[in-house]
């Protein structure tokens, strides 16, 4: 086995620290870029031309290097040696970031470097040095600190949604709503709870649904976070429910990776299994619980959220172990096993409806600019990324484009209509709904 | 050191506010590492960062350089880490927006700016039934940077070895910031030529590895030849990390032939050469397919770094070392332009290891992974997180001499620099095998990078007599053995540079 | 010790002259430029002799002209400031075959016919233009780029390394030749073009025309011969309706010669010195003939050939060419000569297909895409109507290069060297057609004579660059002083 000397360890892994707050893994990840530049591009084998070859939201729009993966990762670790401090222009790169991992994904297509970890981290870093926020996030963290909730309202409020089909006293599954849909898009809630109801499955709330805090874990308050995690893994257990559906994106992540993570476990030793909706409708078109009886003739495109494709694989717990430079039974996550196709197989399914694929597809995704807290910071960034996709969407034409998100919808929407561009911008949930 | 005021103001008038920038941070992302020069040369960080978007600006910014004395440095796609600067005060320029792309298709050119990847060329081209080339460095390089540097890759079988047979007219500013028009450029409005008038001054530009390719100047526009192609596409798959391109089966099929010595292989090389067929052909060392099994997903093998090793270790590793002699070579046999030439090349190609000796097998999957759009590039730093490529362009019989002494050379170096068993060779003919490139990667860890730049000094210096002059040299190695190339190399560069601007 | 005698001491008695018969010799070429004497002529017969020469003009700062062929064309070496006329055809030694790698080592003094004729019997060729004159130098034509009739581009920029006196008298190698010792003590093989330093050098000197060095040997690139070959000459009506055909074929990367020819030229090639050859050939000729030869391979010759016969059969349907005639009428077996034909020089002077109609041939070349090509015939034929030049009487040549990407496209003015009136008339037409060509777009990248004026004349930054340069590398100005834009 090729390695340095049998004895070797790097300096000071051996206390035992998880991975993302290791920091000495951290400064290894952020040492190991050779900036070759992938990490600004699709997969170079799906690139079809000028156009839509662009991964990076941050390096296509803003041209310093700084504002790209390679850039933050050679900061990270100048910062980390003492070399730099958090300058204006890194905080503004680092929190323009999305952190919408296709850096990551593009990295480990060759050199499994952590490079999402380490954006995070150092985001978490600026945090935990008693930074002060951007306006945006402070606005968002009390809003979640002091309500429960990202925009500050009655969390008595959050179950307003609730109309013809209504939860259970005990259910099947529990259904975790997420703010987005909970105040500001109720009608993704109905829609997620028909298609329930249709497949006889019975669906209860949590008594006291807190943020998933998806948001609050990107701005980098870890402790803000963990307290939200911990909260909503206990109403989950206390529930004694096991299976946790949700058609938000953000709150699926959230239960699946970031819980954990925060926790320090695996993604399989959490008391639940987190399911997103198209998981679940594409499982119950499959076992014959739920038939399509309507016909939707329309040509629509379909957006991979990042939060449910390359970021939503399970998180596996590490402490750092290396054998010379070889990291020791460490699973990899690379964007490859994310929900890329239950959507699709149901979409393929519905009678009449034609799917016709962007370019940046799967694991190659543009998001469109919600995730990462960006939105509560730099609204006409996450706008600009958003035009971005409307613009690709079009490109297919499609009529329609098909989101799993409900932040992911908002902005798009608000994108179509700034463009002009003319789309209906609509839920996977609220779709199935329609033709069930 | 800071960049002074008045060039500051001077420089975001020309490019505006958004454009130009001294933070640490923003310098501190931009600083090239240097990651295999010597730890011996001090190397600096910039103290600003540019971002132009035309010639014009480029030329303005240039003569501010001039004006107060700030050297230059400039990166089309920053596809790598290797250069570094030797001197403080200096301005880098990133040309990143650079991005105008048009297609003749008839004509078989493209025009591109410095910001434009090579994949994404291809990408164009492959929608035009045309065929670009990608380096072995990545498709993310920049078409242009490339090619006036290096420009090697797989298909360089094919389309000339490197990139200076394919570069067109020049728009280029210099260290002087005049701007230079050359080939067709210099009396009409386009790029379909590339020689003279007279003299052709692409040899001013063209490096051939040594230093940074910006002591020159900065090229900011080239025609690109294109090639014609196929009408079938290839179509992409998978996700990543095993995305690939299918290829139509009536033009294309991979062949593996297997041979005792690598002589034997290099015999047949020739040959192949000689009946002109395929797209590429090189030799693949057993080390390649530890890599791919790497970054297979979906078993219950070790995979990335440990997966590599684990291969190796177990399986690709015993065998080598049991017959290190023994070459697999691979050819990507193409049929364009006729339903029948797969068939004559198969023909060909399978009578020629009869000859040579040789077991042929025709691949069961159709596709490719990385020679199309050099997907897989950077994927030699996966095994250790350090390595380096020592690679020398000449003769493939001089490969061969090569490949010995670089094995020689590394063995003194095990085990803190990878042990191959001489087998990591790789022989990558080009030119139908009219010239060769030799690159053995060599692998380490973070922590003895260093051992890399001095097995690279070694094997350069002990190589040198060969000719096959590689990357990156370091002149104190060859000393007499450049004849008098350093001295005319002066006296040029004092032409083109007189205020000392560019990079050393 | 007089200049004379420091040559003869050079070079030997034999080896200089400075007879009026000699000088006059040199003084002039086939080409419309005013004769200028040079003082002495000098035949070295080595690389040192050459380097002595140099350093020898340098101290009596005189002008130094190199040549190398027995004939010249383009007024590239008239010695414009008179001086020391340097004929290498002495140094005329094909140096090294090498077979494996499939390159020639030659002298300046080697013919395009002695190079072919060696190389032919290890079955190999050095990639040729179009019937060069049988004592045109092989290295020149290299050096000067001249375009060769196989366009497929893995046969272009074939030179890779070369030694070189330059105009201080050092010695040069280039690329890996530059490696001590080379050849015979040395490892390299001399293949790799780029040497390590920062410039590819063989491209500065190519094109230079003799003033930025001397070379005394190059290595070039030579391919397999093919012993089995099919020719075709297509007919066409229009020069667009040949080009487009071109374009087709040549996207699906068969076939090895492709050249575009008028009547005018395709008759003159094929007649050789008989006139009733080439009238019957003027009748019979289509105004535009695409001649395209197959090769078979080392291995499965005819097996290749079908293949390429077919995909040639394809392309003529799709552009309604409704046939592909191997013969030419009146011309019994031409179309198994013609591969041997063009793959060598022309093989008698007294019978040079551009001397025997009328005595001498003007030449206008330059490059252009092949898209606009009719432009450049229209425009030139007009032209030479309106100074009496019958338009019927000029031949064109269109030589598709890599891929037909772009082309070569010339103009063959034959005239009468003794008649000065049609002298006078032709100066001028070809100056007024060489400006209507740069107008519209055409490209000298050779640019010879008083064309270099009017190139180096619009580029400005380009001609300021070479300038300086050149008084880098020739201080003293000694090689080939007046030419380009030196």
């Amino acid at each position: 086995m090729f390695y340095l000397r049998e004895d070797y360890v790097f300096e000071d892994d051996t206390k035992g620290e998880s991975e993302m707050l290791d920091v000495d893994e951290y400064r290894r990840q952020a040492k190991l870029c050779v900036r070759c530049s992938f990490c600004k591009y699709i997969d170079m084998n799906w690139i079809k031309g000028l156009d839509f070859a662009r991964q990076c939201p941050i390096d296509t729009k803003y041209a310093l290097n700084l504002y790209s993966a390679h850039g933050l990762l050679y900061a990270a670790s100048a910062e980390l040696d003492g070399n730099l401090t958090f300058t204006p222009k890194l905080i503004d790169a680092m929190y323009h970031c999305t952190l919408c991992g296709g850096c990551d994904n593009r990295c480990k297509r060759n050199l499994d470097i952590e490079v999402l970890q380490v954006i995070e981290t150092l985001r978490i870093r600026y945090v935990e040095q008693g930074n002060s926020l951007l306006p945006g996030h402070k606005e968002l963290v009390d809003n979640v600190r002091e309500s429960r909730n990202e925009y500050g309202e009655p969390q008595k409020n959050r179950t307003n949604w609730i109309s013809d089909v209504k939860p259970a006293e005990k259910g099947d599954v529990i259904y975790f709503v997420g703010c987005n849909t909970a105040f500001k898009q109720q009608e993704l809630a109905r829609a997620t709870a028909k298609i329930l109801n249709e497949t006889g499955t019975t669906f209860m709330l949590l008594e006291d649904e807190w943020c998933a805090g998806e948001k609050i874990f990107a701005i980098g308050d870890v402790k803000l976070a963990r307290e939200m995690a911990e909260h909503n893994v206990k109403a989950i257990q206390d529930t004694g429910i096991e299976r946790v559906v949700t058609s938000s994106a953000e709150c699926y992540r959230a239960l699946k990776v970031d819980y954990p993570k925060l926790m320090g476990k695996s993604t399989e030793e959490m008391p639940y299994a987190a399911v997103h909706i198209t998981e679940f409708t594409d499982q119950a078109m499959r076992d014959g619980k739920l038939e399509f009886k309507k016909e939707l003739p329309l040509k629509t495109t379909y957006h991979d959220a990042c939060n449910l494709g390359r970021l939503s694989e399970p998180w596996f717990e590490w402490v750092p172990k290396y054998d010379g430079s070889i990291p020791i039974a460490k699973v990899w996550r690379r964007g490859d096993r994310g929900i890329y196709d239950p959507p699709r197989n149901v979409i393929n399914a519905i009678p009449g409806l034609e799917l016709l694929e962007m370019e940046r597809a799967r694991g190659n995704t543009w998001g469109a600019g919600c995730t990462g807290g960006t939105h509560a910071a730099f609204p006409d960034f996450t706008l600009w990324t958003a035009n971005e996709r409307i613009r690709e969407a079009v490109a297919t034409g499609a009529e329609a484009l098909v989101v799993c998100s409900p932040d992911e919808k908002q902005v798009l929407k608000e994108a179509n209509e700034s463009k002009k561009a003319g789309m209906t911008i609509l839920d996977f949930a609220e779709l199935v709904a329609q033709v069930i | 050191m800071t960049l002074p005021k008045e060039a500051y103001e001077a420089l975001q008038s020309i490019v505006g506010p958004d454009y130009v920038s001294d933070d640490p941070a923003v310098c501190e992302a931009d600083r090239p590492k240097g990651r295999l020069k010597s730890k011996e040369i001090p190397l600096y960080k910039p103290d600003g960062s540019i971002q132009p978007v035309s010639t014009e600006e480029i030329q303005a910014i240039v003569k501010v350089c001039n004006r107060y004395h700030i050297s230059f440095a400039c990166t089309s796609s920053y596809g790598s880490d290797v250069w570094g600067i030797e001197r403080p005060n200096w301005l880098f320029i990133d040309l990143k927006r650079m991005r105008r792309l048009e297609i003749d298709e008839n004509n078989l050119y493209a025009v591109v700016e410095s910001g434009i990847a090579s994949a994404v060329l291809q990408g164009e081209a492959f929608r035009r039934n045309l065929l670009s080339f990608v380096p072995m460095s990545g498709g993310e390089c920049s078409v242009l940077g490339n090619a006036s540097y290096i420009g090697e890759g797989a298909i360089s079988w094919k389309l000339g070895d490197r990139g200076y047979r394919r570069i067109l007219g020049v728009e280029w500013v210099t260290p002087e910031g005049e701007i230079m028009r050359l080939g067709s450029l210099s009396t009409t409005d386009d790029y379909f030529c590339g020689e003279g008038p007279g003299p052709d001054l692409r040899g001013l530009l063209v490096s051939s590895g040594y230093g940074s390719a910006s002591r020159k100047g900065i090229i900011t526009r080239i025609g690109i030849r294109l090639f014609p192609f196929i009408k079938e596409k290839l179509v992409p798959q998978g996700d990543a990390p095993t995305t690939s391109l299918k290829m139509p089966a009536n033009r294309f099929a991979w062949y593996n032939f297997t041979f005792p010595t690598r002589k034997a292989c290099i015999d047949a090389i020739y040959e192949i050469g000689k009946c002109q067929l395929g797209l590429l052909a090189m030799t693949v060392p057993p080390w390649f397919v530890s890599m791919a099994r790497a970054r297979a997903t979906g078993t219950d093998k070790p995979t990335g770094a440990a997966g590599f090793w684990y291969d190796w270790n177990n399986i690709r590793g015993p065998k080598a070392k049991e017959n290190p002699e023994q070459t697999v070579g691979r050819i990507l046999l193409y049929g364009i332009g006729s339903d029948k030439r797969l068939a004559y090349e198969e023909k060909v190609l399978l009578d020629i290891c009869e000859t040579y000796g040789a077991v042929a097998k025709k691949s069961r999957g159709l596709q490719d992974q990385t020679h199309f759009m050099s997907a897989d590039a950077i994927v030699s730093n996966l095994a250790g997180g350090r390595f380096a490529s020592i690679i020398f362009f000449e003769s493939l019989d001089s490969a061969l001499k090569a490949a010995d002494i670089v094995n020689e050379q590394t063995k003194k170096r095990v085990p803190k620099v990878f042990d191959d068993h001489g087998t990591t060779n790789w022989f990558v003919p080009f030119e139908m095998a009219h010239i060769a490139k030799e690159e053995s990667l060599r692998f380490t860890t973070v922590e003895f990078e260093d051992e890399l730049t001095l097995l690279m000094a070694d094997c350069h210096g002990q190589a040198a007599p060969l000719g096959g002059f590689p990357m990156l040299p370091n002149p104190k190695i060859y000393g007499e053995v450049w004849g008098d190339y350093p001295e005319n190399d002066k006296k040029i560069l004092r032409i083109l540079d007189p205020n000392g601007i560019a990079p050393p | 010790m007089s200049v004379k005698d420091s040559l003869t001491n050079i070079v030997g008695k034999e080896g200089i002259s400075n007879s009026p018969e000699r000088l006059a010799a040199f003084a002039g070429d086939t080409s419309l430029n005013r004769p200028v004497n040079p003082n002495y002529v000098v035949q070295p017969e080595s690389a040192q002799e050459v380097q002595e020469i140099i350093r020898l003009a340098n101290k009596e700062n005189i002008p130094v002209v190199p040549c190398s062929s027995g004939i010249h064309f383009y007024g590239n070496t008239i010695p414009l400031q008179a001086g020391i006329m340097m004929d290498l055809s002495k140094i005329n030694r094909i140096l090294n075959i090498d077979e494996r790698n499939r390159f020639v080592r030659m002298e300046p003094g080697v013919s395009w016919g002695q190079l072919q004729s060696e190389l032919a019997h290890y079955d190999l060729m050095a990639i040729c233009p179009l019937l060069p004159h049988p004592r045109k130098s092989a290295l020149t034509s290299h050096l000067e780029r001249e375009p060769a009739c196989i366009p497929k581009f893995e046969y272009t920029d074939t030179l890779v390394t070369m030694e070189l006196v330059l105009p201080d008298g050092e010695l040069f190698k280039t690329g890996s030749a530059c490696v001590p010792g080379f050849p015979e003590e040395s490892l390299s093989e001399g293949v790799n073009i780029s040497g390590p330093g920062d410039f590819m050098w063989p491209r500065i000197f190519q094109g230079a025309q003799g003033t930025l060095g001397v070379a005394t040997w190059i290595q070039c690139k030579i391919e397999y011969r093919p012993k089995v070959n099919k020719t075709f000459f297509i007919p066409f009506e229009e020069l667009s309706a040949a080009v487009d055909f071109v374009y087709k074929i040549q996207r699906r990367l068969v076939g090895e010669e492709c050249l575009i020819l008028n009547g005018f030229d395709l008759a003159a090639i094929l007649s050789g010195d008989r006139p009733s050859d080439f009238r019957m050939l003027r009748n019979n000729l289509a105004p535009w003939t695409v001649v395209f030869i197959l090769g078979g391979g080392p291995r499965f010759p005819e097996d290749k050939i079908a293949y390429e016969e077919e995909a040639l059969q394809e392309v003529a349907g799709e552009c309604s060419v409704p046939n592909l005639p191997t013969s030419v009428p009146g011309m019994p077996g031409i179309d198994k000569q013609l591969p041997d034909i063009l793959r060598t020089s022309w093989s008698d002077e007294s019978t040079y297909w551009k001397f025997s109609h009328k005595g001498a041939c003007e030449d206008l070349f330059f490059r252009t895409t092949m898209d606009k090509t009719p432009i450049f015939c229209r425009t030139i034929s007009e032209l030479a109507g309106n100074h009496g030049y019958r338009p019927r009487d000029i031949g064109f040549y269109v030589q598709p290069m890599v891929y037909g990407g772009n082309c070569h496209f010339e103009a063959n003015f034959y005239y009468d060297p003794s008649d000065a009136d049609e002298v006078g008339m032709l100066r001028k037409l070809y100056s007024e057609a060489a400006e209507s060509v740069m107008n519209k777009g055409g490209f000298f990248s050779r640019p010879y004579g008083p064309l270099a004026d009017m190139v180096y004349r619009r580029t400005t930054n380009y001609s300021a660059m070479l300038k300086k340069l050149k008084k880098v590398m020739d201080p003293n100005n000694v090689l080939s002083p007046g030419r380009l834009c030196f």
